[in-house]
């Protein structure tokens, strides 16, 4: 609790929050400096990001974990050797590492399977578990909650279209009599309205069953990087 | 390109990174912007949220209605695996055939230009063939009248049939079949698979264990003599474990087929992923 309240205070449902007052380029001159802090810094700040990234593109949580711990150790390490020329460029060098390992991850997987192709089948289960089921079931919950707020029913069919059927926007507005500004509008709300109920529902519930809080969880995966790059220095 | 929050709105740059569908120009420049973005972030991952609980929200009702048609006890029979497949294929009927309809409509439009395009192709050539013979009848009047008789006939009659073309389609419901790979070795003689071809196009939906390993795929049928009946590149799936291709029926008899799989890794190069086989029958229960 104390290291998180020196790293930015506590959010109100319980995340942690950064302060970003921090320009790039000095991070990374702090953390070539050899400062320990900075580089847990570096961590909280780009965590979520590269969990994006990486949870887009390889589509299996699993991996996605194993190569989020993979990016920021490269990262850190390639900081610390002075690669990164242009200090101001830190989010596009992290990202880059994250999306090259991503690809190199699917190469591997590839050479793989060309040497196995007549064995039987046996790449591990990538089915949701009980977890994501249960999360899955709250977030429909709420959605139906969502649309049944909506005020019309060309706002529900718009949703639906240009969600699940991905229709183009221009293709829906003009189908339904809709301006640009009252489609963006109306997808703004939706999403303010998902977040307040979802945000609801796990204050309510103390957070996911299972998980620990996500400030918790950048502290705890921030200091486990930093102290396997240690080692390796 | 900027990438400003008054772009990124403006232009749904967030709804569009979520589905996949910006360029990788653009996906590259957000993808740098977000890194240090909270407030992207966060519609990012309500967006996803949304998303994922519209498809679940889908899916929930599609069951509902299969349930109230009275399959419950036919899914009960069906093996686990197959009850999920279903489930995942029902997942994209949400407001049930609303979604299929959409498709339906683009597939036949875009199967009516390419007849259009052979059959004007076909004119051409068939011109080109008249005007030679005309001009071998010319030299040779006895014998050759019926052909250019023949070529007159059927230029007179190629309007009505591009016209025909040009009508949007009757739509035949195609009928979806599940269809899962062929484990370990060459497929056997006789497939567990079966597909009544009782529409006009149908449908094969593969099952995968993760569709979104490659970048896109591609699909051959081979009948029993091994010879290509069908084939398609660029196939991609926008569901974790289905894939679906459509296959007009007029281009199977009865007998077995083979479909292969292959999917295109980065690099360009096409790797076998799976082989599926069924038997394809008139009749239903054969």
């Amino acid at each position: 609790m104390e290291r998180a309240v020196l790293l930015g205070g506590i959010h109100s449902s319980g995340r942690m929050e950064m302060m970003r007052i921090e320009s790039p380029a000095d991070l990374v001159s702090r953390i070539m400096a050899g400062e320990h802090h900075a580089e847990e810094e570096l961590v909280a700040r780009y965590s979520r990001g590269v969990s994006v990234i990486l949870r887009r593109d390889t589509r299996n949580a699993p991996i996605a974990e194993d190569l989020y711990q993979d990016t920021f150790a490269i990262a850190l390490q390639k900081i610390r050797q002075g690669d990164l020329r242009d200090h101001d460029r830190l989010s596009g060098f992290v990202s880059g590492i994250a999306k090259n390992l991503a690809i190199e991850h699917f190469r591997r997987q590839s050479r793989r399977k060309q040497l196995d192709d007549d064995k039987v089948d046996s790449r591990p289960d990538t089915s949701a578990n009980q977890l994501d089921q249960l999360l899955l079931k709250e977030k429909t919950k709420i959605v139906r909650q969502v649309m049944g707020e909506l005020h019309s029913e060309r706002d529900r069919q718009m949703l639906v279209r240009f969600y699940l059927a991905e229709e183009d926007k221009d293709a829906i507005c003009a189908e339904l009599e809709l301006s640009s500004l009252h489609f963006n509008r109306v997808l703004f709300r939706a999403c303010v309205r998902y977040r307040e109920l979802y945000e609801k529902f796990m204050s309510e519930s103390g957070g996911a069953p299972g998980t620990a809080s996500f400030g918790m969880v950048i502290f705890f995966v921030g200091g486990a990087i930093t102290a396997l790059v240690g080692a390796h220095r | 390109m900027s990438m400003d929050h008054q772009h990124i709105e403006q232009s749904n740059i967030v709804e569009r990174y979520v589905m996949g569908k910006l360029a990788s120009e653009e996906q590259s420049l957000f993808e740098d912007h977000f890194l240090d973005c909270r407030e992207c972030l966060d519609r990012i991952e309500m967006t996803e949220g949304l998303r994922s609980g519209l498809r679940g929200m889908a899916a929930e009702d599609a069951t509902r209605l299969i349930a109230r048609a009275g399959l419950v006890g036919w899914l009960a029979r069906v093996s686990r695996r197959r009850r999920v497949m279903l489930r995942c294929c029902s997942s994209h009927l949400p407001t049930a055939f609303f979604l299929w309809r959409i498709e339906e409509t683009r597939s036949e439009l875009a199967e009516a230009r390419q007849s259009l395009e052979e059959l004007q192709q076909r004119r051409e050539s068939e011109q080109e063939a008249h005007s030679r013979e005309l001009r071998q009848t010319q030299q040779q009047p006895a014998g050759l009248e019926s052909q250019p008789e023949r070529e007159r006939r059927s230029r007179a009659a190629a309007p009505e049939e591009l016209k025909k073309l040009k009508k949007p389609q009757v739509a035949s419901n195609p009928a979806v079949f599940i269809l899962s790979a062929v484990r370990g070795g060459e497929p056997t003689a006789e497939p567990a698979n079966r597909v009544t071809l009782s529409s006009r196009v149908i449908v094969l939906s593969l099952e995968m264990d993760d569709a979104s390993e490659f970048e896109s795929y591609r699909a051959t049928l081979t009948d029993s003599g091994s010879r290509i009946v069908w084939s398609a590149a660029n196939l991609s799936s926008s569901s974790k474990d289905l894939l679906a291709v459509r296959i007009r029926s007029s281009l199977l008899r009865e007998g077995v087929y083979v479909l292969t799989l292959e999917g295109r890794s980065s690099t360009g190069r096409y790797e076998r992923v799976s082989r599926y086989s069924f038997r394809a029958t008139r009749k239903a229960g054969k």
